[in-house]
């Protein structure tokens, strides 16, 4: 019964976990990250296109998250360099995502919006999972313990102490541009390579902005973000047992509520529990 | 003034003793920024264990020049030598290993991280390959710096927004020893300090050279200055004016080089009391208690007369900031208690800003930046801030723009404000000219109450000179004056009476005939003198 | 004029960087230029269908200005149309017999109180929770849909259709086409909607509302200081925002559809976003900038009949590039304000 449970839950927030790694570290540096949902399309679309092409799951995993880095580097010229809005140029961002795998699709496999079926030796059946666990005990220790770290914090809290103590600032605001684009791909891979079996039009369903939520939800810490995820992977989790379930009455309960339930959770989350939580001190602003 | 210039060149820096190398030497450094050039040519030289001072006006150019010598700036022209050696910085951290360190004015310190953080980053001892923070090691360290130095600091875990200012301060020194610099910039670190502090400051400082440091201070007070260092250089617009060594120096003479002609900035106008005893007083504060933005207060009363100048004098985080705002925007300063805040017979304790502005009560506001304007729009713009309920300017939900830049442009000529045309942006203008707009905006309903927070902060010493006149003429007008200032030096010469505060209490009140500056320092610092 | 030339380079950019992808897939740039501008602008007929895109991208674009000048990011323009939509539907639909005019003043009074509701209530939860409000406005998106889903099937559905539709709306409520669009369904909403953002024009630039807004978004701090409400404007703000968005509802479902149908919107919320930033939130600018996104819209209809290789999809890259092209500050800048720069530089530096 526990495992019945426990394993959609962490399947659910698998992907969660991982994306919000990538934006904790982003906006730790100082980067405001809306574009994981983009992130993410980005690295299931390419994710599945590998794996389809060479037949491996790993390797198409490798290739999401080097797909996403390749794209989050647009963004990072655009928010480091041009000095664009950050939230203009992310929103910009999932519009592109939005766009190339259906038009890449049309092209590649003559389909509207989508791969073709994966055959089940190029899916992964508990990898990501671990792996998404594997990031999030990663994060916490080098939150906590290492320069890198602490360098981090510092480019979102106080961006000219840093710089004035000898560390490159943009240097820093780079990686965390870097690794939201390979976590984000990384959660969307998992998407098509484990909770799906093929990309498939939208599929990320606004995953990025809860993955973003469980960030201000945890107060950018890497342990009570995680949590935050699978408490977002519960309601998920729920809404797939609730599917046709009559909880009163005669009838079922309209699909349209279950399906409103993660986003309902976000939502009492965000504007109960969380009340003003305090983003770096910096956050989206380049000097 | 010529021959001072010569000699500054000529033997400058050699003050102890000749043979000895300087311990920085900048020769010919030329910063330009556009047309404009900020340093000029500037040469200089600081001897191993000694106090160099750099004295000059807001923007004569002593911050650009040092953060040329910390890499923050290139030269355009220009040699550094540090112990003899040519050396060029590309970047702050070419000069921190080169053994130079700076505090800068305001504190380079995360207020939401720990203080031992703040000292370690980006000179983190490590572990395992670089990768872990050995903080016990930052730690043995730390501890044996401070004591070494005597510079007393244990409390390592806590965060930063819970430190003192002086605390702070002696952060950034550790910060620096951290780093084993030898070199230390300061910029105006006594801006922020009661005398007391101060002279804690000196005290460290002198026995950072005792033991072979050199520092560089900038300054504005000249008297400290004169007691503390061994060599002054002045600064004016850009161009060094001369190196002299402390002890053939004085007060006088110094600021008339500083500024290039004979100053008498003490010197306003008329003296008399004005304040007006058989009125009823115009401001009447009984028993407020309250808090705002982390600061409170406590059982706080005093009333002012019209005509009178009351001083709020304190230490930052010590109630003044907090009082002013209960006074001036009461609505978003929560009070507690039962005390009462009365202006001009009404009870504004939660009176919203247009009730102020009705009732005849012009505000300026502390910080202008953060509180006071709205930087990229015009003077019209932020003349009308405040202002938005003023027949005058207003017919239903219109504005009456012609009315308004009428008005505005009033206030440039009256105040000679620079670019004086009323679609001028704010952030374009210096902060004179910016401080004189809020003062402009304020005195624009002929007011009978002003408050007033840190009018002259950051200010050149011709604006000061204006807009301190001009808040002496609205006195001698017959209007009661709140003013807030953290120069000790400005409230002495502007008030008539003043208070200081002390976490968040007032601790003594001095009549103008008691105006001492050590004494006001002392209960600045919690003592009664 | 300056920053009208680096918008129009941006636009440019993004175009081109457009119909350079669509030669690398294969197919003319030149052709896609015809197509996309032979199929906006062609005949009466084919100006009526642009304009039917133009009108909500009007709207959306002034509802994602507004909050902006206010230093909000409205992302949930889409959320509040669809619930305007479906609110002067409903009404519509179960309300059948009132008087003609009565009917569409009732109608659209619908709209844009579902809408203003539903925007109203993330500038709610900023001002008294703290919530941000880009993250709250993409979750109501989320609940819009699904809401307006059920309501469709299970309060007003057209049992007869197999999509997912309302009842047509009676015939009081139906706004009729202009003959001069030859047969396009466009007519009383284009006069109505031109009209409010003409008020709405003067009510930001001169109005003490207008530079509540504007004190806001410039410096919240100042703004709360001298007595303006921070929450009263965020609020004010996302309801304005929210009410004219659902004033989509007019063009859309009283003047085109007759009904509501179930993901009408091609995105008409999120291209508002862009059409706001095209015009850089000045609601003159906005008239142009949604001609220009209606045209990408049109054509992108078109692109897909009349291409192989290129579907409709290829709008969102036009887009996103237009987007970060124009929002690239200082690209530009770098290429047109050197001089500026340089003394603004020269103003900073010295202390």
């Amino acid at each position: 019964m526990i495992e019945a449970f426990l394993f959609p839950v962490f399947r659910s927030a698998t992907p969660l976990m991982l994306a919000a790694m990538g934006g904790l570290w982003c906006e730790r540096s100082g980067v405001t990250q809306i574009a994981l949902e983009g992130f993410m399309l980005i690295g299931a679309f390419f994710g599945a296109v590998v794996a389809l092409g060479t037949g491996s799951a790993w390797l198409g995993f490798a290739g999401g998250i080097a797909a996403g880095m390749l794209f989050s580097m647009i963004y990072g010229v655009m928010v480091l360099h041009a000095r664009a809005n950050q939230i203009v140029a992310g929103m910009a961002m999932n519009f592109l995502a939005m766009g190339i795998p259906p038009v890449l699709s049309a092209f590649w496999y003559g389909s509207g919006g989508s791969t073709p079926m994966l055959p089940e030796s190029a899916r992964f059946e508990w990898f990501p999972i671990y792996f998404a666990l594997a990031v999030v005990v990663v994060s916490a220790l080098l939150y906590s313990k290492s320069r890198f770290g602490l360098r981090m914090r510092f480019a979102g809290e106080h961006p000219k102490a840093l710089a004035t103590s000898g560390v490159s600032v943009l240097l820093k605001r780079w990686q965390g541009v870097l690794i939201s684009g390979a976590c984000a791909a990384a959660a969307g891979a998992a998407l098509s390579l484990c909770l799906a079996s093929s990309y498939s039009r939208g599929m990320s369903a606004g995953r990025g902005y809860i993955a973003l939520a469980a960030v201000i939800l945890g107060k950018w810490r890497p342990v009570p973000t995680a949590l935050a995820c699978l408490l977002f992977g519960v309601a998920e989790a729920a809404q797939i047992r609730l599917q046709g379930v009559i909880l009163w009455g005669s009838e079922a309960v309209p699909v349209q509520f279950i399906q409103m339930l993660p986003y309902i959770v976000t939502l009492v989350v965000l504007a109960g529990f969380v009340g003003r939580a305090r983003a770096p001190e910096f956050l989206g602003q380049v000097e | 003034m010529e021959s001072l210039k010569e000699r500054a060149l000529g033997g400058g820096g050699s003050t102890h003793n000749p043979v000895v190398v300087s311990a920085v030497e900048l020769k010919g450094i030329t910063k330009r920024f556009g047309a404009f050039t900020a340093n000029k040519d500037i040469s200089l030289k600081v001897a191993p264990g000694s106090l160099h001072a750099l004295v000059g006006e807001n923007g004569a150019g002593k911050s650009t020049l040092m953060n040329v010598l910390f890499g923050l700036y290139e030269p355009d022209e220009g040699e550094i030598f540090i112990d003899g050696k040519l050396v060029q910085f590309r970047s702050p951290s070419e000069a921190i290993s080169a053994g130079i360190g700076m505090v800068h004015q305001h504190f380079m310190l995360a207020e939401q991280m720990t203080a031992l953080d703040n000292v370690i980053v980006g000179a983190e001892p490590t572990k395992w390959g670089c990768v872990v923070v050995s903080r016990s090691a930052a730690r043995t360290k730390l501890n044996s710096l401070a004591e070494e130095f005597e510079i007393p600091f244990q409390d390592w875990d806590r965060l930063v927004c819970e430190l003192t200012v002086g605390e702070r301060q002696r952060l950034e020194i550790l910060k620096l020893l951290f780093r084993e610099a030898k070199v230390f910039i300061l910029d105006e670190p006594s801006a922020v300090l009661t005398p007391q502090e101060t002279e804690r400051l000196f005290v460290n400082l002198t026995k950072l050279k005792e033991r072979g440091k050199s520092i560089l201070l900038i300054s504005h007070k000249l008297k400290e200055v004169l007691e503390h260092s061994n060599e002054i250089t002045v600064i004016r617009r850009g161009e060094l004016i001369a190196s002299v060594p402390t002890q053939e120096s004085d007060e006088e003479k110094l600021a008339e080089l500083m500024v290039g002609r004979k100053v008498e900035l003490k010197d306003l106008g008329h003296r008399a009391m004005f304040a007006n005893t058989d009125r009823a007083p115009a401001i009447r504060v009984k028993g407020v208690s309250g808090a705002s933005q982390g600061e409170g207060y406590q059982d706080v009363s005093f009333t002012v007369m019209p005509g009178e100048i009351l001083g709020l004098a304190g230490i930052q985080g010590n109630g003044t900031s907090a009082v002013f705002r209960a006074l001036a925007s009461p609505l978003r300063s929560a009070k507690t208690g039962q005390g009462s805040i009365e202006m001009l017979g009404q009870d504004t304790s939660r009176a919203d800003f247009f009730e102020l502005h009705r009732i005849g009560v012009g505000v300026v506001p502390e910080d202008r930046h953060l509180e006071g304007l709205m930087l990229r729009q015009s003077l019209v713009e932020n003349h009308f801030l405040g202002q938005q309920n003023d027949r005058r300017y207003r017919s239903g939900p219109w504005i009456q723009r012609f009315a308004l830049s009428r008005s505005v442009d009033k206030g440039i000529e009256s105040f000679d404000i620079r670019p004086s045309y009323s679609n001028a942006v704010l952030g374009r203008m210096s902060g004179g000219n910016q401080q004189k707009a809020m003062l402009a905006r304020a005195m624009d309903h002929k007011p009978k109450i002003l408050l007033i927070a840190q009018p002259t902060r950051g200010v050149d010493i011709g604006a000061i000179e204006r807009i301190r006149k001009a808040i002496l003429a609205a006195r001698n007008e017959g209007s009661a004056i709140v003013l807030l200032s953290t120069e000790l030096d400005e409230l002495i010469t502007l008030s008539d009476r003043m208070l200081v505060f002390f976490r968040g209490q007032v601790v003594q009140e001095f009549p103008k005939n008691a105006f001492d500056e050590w004494k006001i320092g002392k209960a600045m610092g919690g003592s009664k003198a | 004029m300056i920053l009208f030339l680096r918008t129009l380079l941006g636009v440019g950019a993004g175009l081109g960087a457009g119909l350079g992808v669509a030669a690398y897939v294969g197919e003319s740039p030149w052709k896609v230029f015809k197509i996309l501008m032979g199929s906006s602008f062609g005949d009466a007929y084919s100006l009526g269908t642009t304009l039917l895109y133009a009108v909500p991208l009007l709207l959306t674009g002034m509802s994602v200005a507004i909050p902006f000048r206010a230093g909000l990011f409205n992302i949930g323009a889409e959320g509040q149309l669809t619930i305007g939509a479906i609110s002067a539907a409903s009404v519509a639909i179960l309300l059948p017999d009132l008087s003609p005019f009565f009917a569409v003043t009732v109608a659209i009074f619908a709209g844009a109180l579902g809408g203003g509701l539903w925007g109203g209530f993330v500038g709610w939860l900023k001002a008294t929770r703290g919530s941000h409000e880009v993250i709250t406005s993409i979750m109501m998106n989320f609940i819009a849909a699904a809401l307006a889903s059920y309501v469709v099937l299970y309060w007003i559905k057209d049992p007869t259709s197999a999509a997912a539709e309302s009842l047509t709306i009676a015939s009081a409520y139906q706004v009729a086409p202009w003959s001069i669009f030859e047969g396009a369904s466009m007519g009383l909403a284009l006069p109505i909607c031109l009209a409010v953002a003409f008020v709405l024009h003067f009510a930001l630039e001169r109005s003490v509302f207008g530079f509540r807004l504007k004190a806001v978004g410039e410096n919240e701090n100042a703004a709360q200081y001298h007595g303006i409400s921070r929450e009263r404007v965020w609020i004010e703000s996302m309801a304005l925002a929210g009410a004219l968005a659902g004033l989509v509802a007019l063009p859309e479902v009283l003047g085109n559809a007759y009904k509501f149908k179930l993901g009408f919107s091609p995105g008409y919320g999120f291209v508002g976003i862009a059409v706001a930033l095209v015009a850089r939130g000045k609601i003159v600018h906005i008239l142009w900038s949604a001609l220009l996104f209606a045209v990408l819209q049109k054509g992108a209809a078109s692109l897909d009949l009349e291409t192989e290789k290129l579907n409709r999809d290829i709008v969102y890259w036009i887009q996103a590039l237009i987007i970060l092209g124009v929002s690239a500050e200082v690209l530009w800048s770098r290429i047109f304000e050197w001089r500026r720069a340089r003394s603004r530089r020269k103003a900073q530096a010295p202390t």
